[in-house]
């Protein structure tokens, strides 16, 4: 077979194959689109639970009126089904929570108990999830539910805890960009300083501290020895919203001054 | 020397002169005039107004009234504002962007006693 009788068969092949060619590069773009995140798992999980439960509870009715044998099997199989989807949207919930800290790429000590704390609770949700499918007789689901009332609670509550850890890292992320932001204009600043700049940046930093030292006491505070009786209390995120709304304000003021200086001193103005 | 008299003897010439004379050779034209008079009237009326029309048209161009044009202005310029933006307008925005109400997200209801006893749906 010769060289001239090859090309003209590539040719023919490539044209044979560029839909697919064509199809495969999309596919390849716009994957990172599709692919699930931990919000659409949570979703996903969340919304089959919610499915799963009303069947459940439509089944359990029928049961309850006519406790028959093939109503007993109905009820057991979809409590099984919903007992999974809701450990597996709790897990998901986890998940999801320990992928929004982890989006702020903090290392901040006072949190990395709930962090922990989350990546516990998750496995105990899968574990649970796992447990379920040993499921057979009514007997079981009675066994299986007490047991899970009993070492459930703990593991509820670390979602709660899990959104202030959320909170706090948003809150640690800002001040970290503050304060390279502050560093980073420094250079950028007249030389000689003037005395009012001086007392300006030096007032930026001690405001930053103070900032960072009432994020410490609000993350070392958090109450993770009694956590399950604390997030029964019907004040658990009330009581935090005002020294969160405090520290943002905080935030606010101290990036607001740090912007006039920028606008005033490094800013070329036209 | 005498002149000598031209005398017309041809009597076709004779009786052309002599219809000619009496306007007998002029009949059928007159009887033609007359038969399509309202048709000859109503075109020179019409040749009449079209050239009435164009001496008008022709006056008309020929005292046309001026065209009075508002000075030239210039095209309007926008105010432009300088507005001298900060690099560090970003962490602003995060900061506004921080949502002070919890929980966020939401905590979903789950029920975790599903059992089949009664009275808890």
């Amino acid at each position: 077979m010769s060289v001239r009788s090859v090309i003209p068969d590539l040719i023919g092949n490539l044209f044979k194959f560029t839909p697919i060619i064509i199809v495969a590069f999309l596919a390849f773009i716009f994957s990172p689109l599709v692919m699930a995140s931990a919000k659409s798992d949570y979703d996903y999980q969340y919304g089959k639970y919610r499915t799963n439960f009303a069947e459940f509870a439509i089944l359990k009715q029928d049961y309850l009126t006519t406790p028959s044998l093939d109503n007993q099997q109905k009820v057991m199989i979809s409590a099984k089904q919903t007992i999974l989807s809701r450990d597996l949207a709790k897990a998901s919930l986890d998940w999801y929570l320990l992928d929004l800290i982890g989006s702020y790429r903090v290392d901040y000590d006072p949190i990395k108990p709930v962090i922990t704390a989350l990546n516990s609770s998750r496995q105990y949700f899968l574990d649970q999830s796992f447990k379920a499918q040993s499921i057979v007789t009514e007997a079981d689901l009675k066994k299986f539910t007490n047991n899970y009332l009993e070492t459930v609670p703990v593991n509820d509550a670390m979602i709660k805890f899990g959104i202030l850890a959320h909170k706090i890292a948003e809150l640690v992320r800002i001040q970290i960009d503050s304060k390279t932001a502050l560093e980073t204009i420094i250079p950028k600043l007249p030389s000689p300083m003037p005395q009012n700049l001086t007392d300006r940046i030096q007032e930026l930093r001690d405001k930053a501290k103070f900032i960072d030292a009432k994020i410490d006491t609000f993350a070392n505070n958090l109450p993770m020895a009694e956590a399950v009786s604390e997030s029964a209390n019907d004040i658990f995120f009330s009581s935090r919203v005002e020294i969160l709304t405090e520290i943002r304000l905080l935030q606010l003021d101290w990036i607001n001054r740090l912007i006039d200086i920028d606008i005033n001193y490094v800013q070329p103005q036209i | 020397m005498s002149n000598p008299k031209f005398e017309i003897t041809n009597p076709e010439a004779i009786k052309l002169i002599n219809d000619l004379k009496s306007g007998v050779i002029f009949a059928p034209v007159k009887a033609w005039l007359t038969k399509y008079k309202w048709y000859w009237v109503s075109g020179l009326v019409v040749i009449v107004l079209l050239i009435s029309l164009a001496i008008g048209k022709s006056i008309a161009d020929s005292r046309r009234a001026p065209v009075f044009l508002p000075p030239d202005l210039g095209t309007p310029v926008p105010t432009t504002e300088v507005v001298v933006k900060s690099d560090y307008q970003w962490i602003r925005q995060n900061i506004l962007n921080y949502s002070t109400e919890l929980p966020d997200p939401v905590i979903p209801v789950m029920d975790n006693a599903i059992n089949l006893e009664s009275a808890n749906i």
